[in-house]
């Protein structure tokens, strides 16, 4: 009993206390305002650029604090489409390009328009805007976009005598890049596999497999973006995924369970992989030597684009700040830091006229040449979501050992019940 | 007097109230907005809804994807919660003996009930892993070729159901213990002085007085292998070529993935039927036909 006596004393010496130090605090702390920005956490360069963003625009705004979370990739979209239907939690949000559609279809997006400097805007590569926009109305601000490029390990290649092509007019095809991998796969004495030939950044993400269909002469969805069958399972798409497939299965180069980090930490010769990769092994990977070619192809080259634009949650309290904030991260001046930082594929001409010689030089003239020449963006369509975790439902098993045309038919099949649904 | 006795009626339903409003706030609630919401064509993130009837059930019965997820659901139950009860309770009756150093081999097979679900997951993904992982390592000592498990659209739902049964059978070893020392000890001096063996005496009466447990043990493991969702989540995203695709994993798939509550409701709906229909078969078939 006693016990009980003096814990409850302690308690309510606590809550007394706790008033006092609630009515100590000064008013002026009221009156800030605090934005929530969620944002996907990619790892190191990219956090540099976000934190650095954040600080300027706390120190350009006194009134406004930033409550930012980071949150992991693989659970980013759920994480976000959970606060949007909550209706609260966010203010400004990182969006995947591909994703402004199916966002604008749900009106959940604020308009950028009143925010946006009309000569600004202009200052945006044309395809950038075009993702933007959404039913006439600029819905997001891009800040990077992507392109892909093949790093290889330079000295395990020179001592298997292998000499990737450089230029883009030469490049490797899927078959030659094959070829190179099986040379440059290393068993252990047990059977496992010490080195593999060849390994990819997103191993079964449409982003990154739906150029090698599009290489081999596929489209993702029919023009009026109404359907996939005929299209997304077509005998080209099928011949691309099971090549795709084969890489793992029949030749074994590549790893059915993705190694982290297997290109920087010598595990892997070939890596195909986006931009800011190069400021990722410069950093965490000093030691490895590389050095890049193209993107490989089939019959055309195509190459994957498309990356992170920032929004505004159309039910913000708070839309002025939270489009200054959108407006801060996007704006013509932190763009050249966001690309110093992260290497991401520039998205304003302004950037890539700040650096002339980075674009005119290896690593990022390869880049630069596919983003203006090769690079097919991911389909605009309300449906993205089912259609990427479907396609990638196929991808995935094709990658386990399934049949190519039975998974893409099976994807087709159900897209396009998803479509119809759109449609109505 | 008699406002006394209003008291004294009143009392007990005063004594469950609380509990009873737990489940309701709980429990009944939301099944009572989930069946609503089965009705809805119901988006989630634009707050958009229409009353469409029956037509979420109407769609699910036509997709082959869930006819699928059922047998995958039916499969994984009825062949989890046999292996899992028959295992715990023989591990119940081998370290309920009285021998020394028993209570440590009890504390070790309880192990894996108390590490969370999540961590046995990634755990046993890295030990099912096809290239370098320790399942593989083992089976090469044996001289057993590799296997693909998680990969294989063949082998991934038997090695679901390994995972789970290891994870399970640690937790219902208790309860089975616990029934087991409820059972007065003269019925085995009765058994012994009778002559009865150690087996006949297992079979008899220990099974028989066993059954009020054995009744708990496999209608609440049912309730919870219906449910279980996190080993297919984590280790196969319910693939490969949707071999370990539940119901449950369905019901997540189309509510936060796709974002159709009115679909996913729709599904977990169902789901509740079914297992209403189970628990009840499991109630009549098990029931106690000995009182002691």
């Amino acid at each position: 009993m006693g016990m009980t006596r003096r814990t409850f004393a302690k308690t309510a010496t606590l809550g007394v206390l706790g008033a006092g130090t609630l009515r100590s605090r000064p008013l002026a702390a009221q009156e800030k305002i605090t934005l929530k920005y969620l944002s996907v956490a990619r790892g190191e360069p990219r956090r540099q650029a976000i934190l650095q963003v954040v600080e300027r625009f706390e120190k350009a705004h006194p009134t406004i604090k930033i409550e930012l979370s980071e949150v992991p990739f693989d659970q980013y979209f759920q994480k976000v489409s959970v606060a949007l239907a909550a209706g609260s939690g966010v203010d400004t949000f990182d969006v995947d390009s591909p994703l402004v559609a199916p966002y604008g279809h749900q009106d959940v997006l604020l308009p950028l328009d009143d925010y946006v400097d009309k000569k600004d805007w202009e200052d945006f590569l044309e395809q950038d805007r075009q993702i933007a926009t959404y039913g006439g109305k600029i819905l997001t601000l891009p800040w990077s976009s992507s392109s892909q490029a093949v790093f290889y390990n330079l000295d395990m290649l020179k001592e298997a005598g292998i000499t990737p092509p450089s230029a883009p007019d030469n490049r490797w095809t899927w078959a030659q890049l094959l070829e190179a991998a099986k040379k440059l796969t290393k068993k252990a004495p047990d059977g496992t596999t010490e080195i593999y030939g060849f390994v990819v950044e997103q191993v079964d993400r449409p982003y990154q497999i739906l150029p090698l269909l599009q290489s081999n002469g596929a489209q993702a969805i029919s023009p009026d973006g109404s359907k996939t069958a005929g299209f997304l399972n077509s005998p080209e798409a099928v011949e691309a995924l099971q090549f795709y497939g084969d890489l793992y299965n029949k030749h074994a180069v590549s790893p059915k369970k993705p190694i982290p980090d297997a290109f920087g930490r010598g595990q892997a010769a070939l890596f195909l992989a986006n931009s800011p990769h190069v400021n990722q092994i410069r950093r965490l990977f000093p030691q490895t030597r590389w050095a890049l070619t193209p993107h490989p192809s089939f019959k055309k080259p195509v190459t994957p684009t498309g990356a992170w634009h920032v929004g505004v949650f159309k039910k913000t309290k708070h839309p002025k700040e939270a489009a200054a904030l959108a407006l801060a991260y996007s704006n013509a001046e932190q763009a050249k830091d966001n690309f110093k930082i992260m290497n991401y594929t520039p998205v304003r001409k302004s950037t890539f006229e700040a650096f002339p010689d980075e674009f005119r030089q290896p690593p990022n003239s390869l880049f630069y040449y596919e983003i203006t020449k090769t690079a097919v963006r991911r389909p605009s369509t309300p449906a993205w979501r089912e259609y990427e975790d479907l396609l990638r439902t196929a991808i995935r098993n094709v990658i386990d050992g399934g049949d190519a045309k039975k998974e893409l038919d099976t994807a087709v099949a159900r897209i396009d019940t998803v479509l119809a649904r759109y449609k109505k | 007097m008699s406002a006394k006795g209003a008291a004294r009626q009143a009392a007990p339903y005063l004594f469950v109230a609380p509990a009873l409003l737990g489940l309701a706030l709980f429990k009944f609630y939301p099944i009572a907005v989930g069946l609503t919401a089965s009705f809805f064509d119901y988006e989630a993130i634009s707050g958009r809804a229409a009353w469409i009837g029956l037509g979420n059930y109407r769609e699910l019965l036509a997709d082959p994807l869930f006819w699928r997820a059922c047998w995958n659901t039916f499969l994984f139950n009825a062949v989890v919660t046999p292996l899992q009860v028959v295992l715990a309770l023989g591990l119940a009756v081998l370290v309920n003996r009285h021998l020394p150093g028993m209570t440590v081999f009890r504390s070790m097979f309880f192990v894996p009930a108390v590490i969370s679900l999540v961590v046995a997951s990634i755990i046993w993904d890295l030990i099912y892993n096809p290239d370098n992982g320790l399942a593989n390592s083992l089976l090469a000592v044996v001289g057993i070729p590799p296997q693909p498990f998680l990969v294989s659209a063949r082998q991934a739902m038997g090695a679901v159901i390994a995972m789970v049964t290891w994870k399970g059978i640690a937790y219902w070893m208790v309860i089975f213990l616990a029934g087991l020392h409820a059972i007065p000890g003269v019925f085995r001096e009765a058994a012994l002085i009778d002559g009865a063996s150690s087996w006949q005496f297992f079979w008899r009466v220990t099974l028989p007085l066993l059954v009020r447990t054995i009744v708990f043990v496999v209608v609440a493991n049912t309730a919870i292998n219906f449910l279980l969702f996190a080993p297919m989540y984590i280790m196969t995203q319910g693939g490969p070529s949707d071999s370990t695709t539940v119901l449950m994993f369905e019901v997540y798939r189309n509510a936060f993935v796709y974002f159709r509550l009115g679909y996913a409701s729709a599904v977990s709906t169902l789901l509740l039927v079914i297992m209403l229909v189970v628990v009840v078969v499991q109630f009549r078939v098990l029931r106690p036909r000995v009182e002691y």
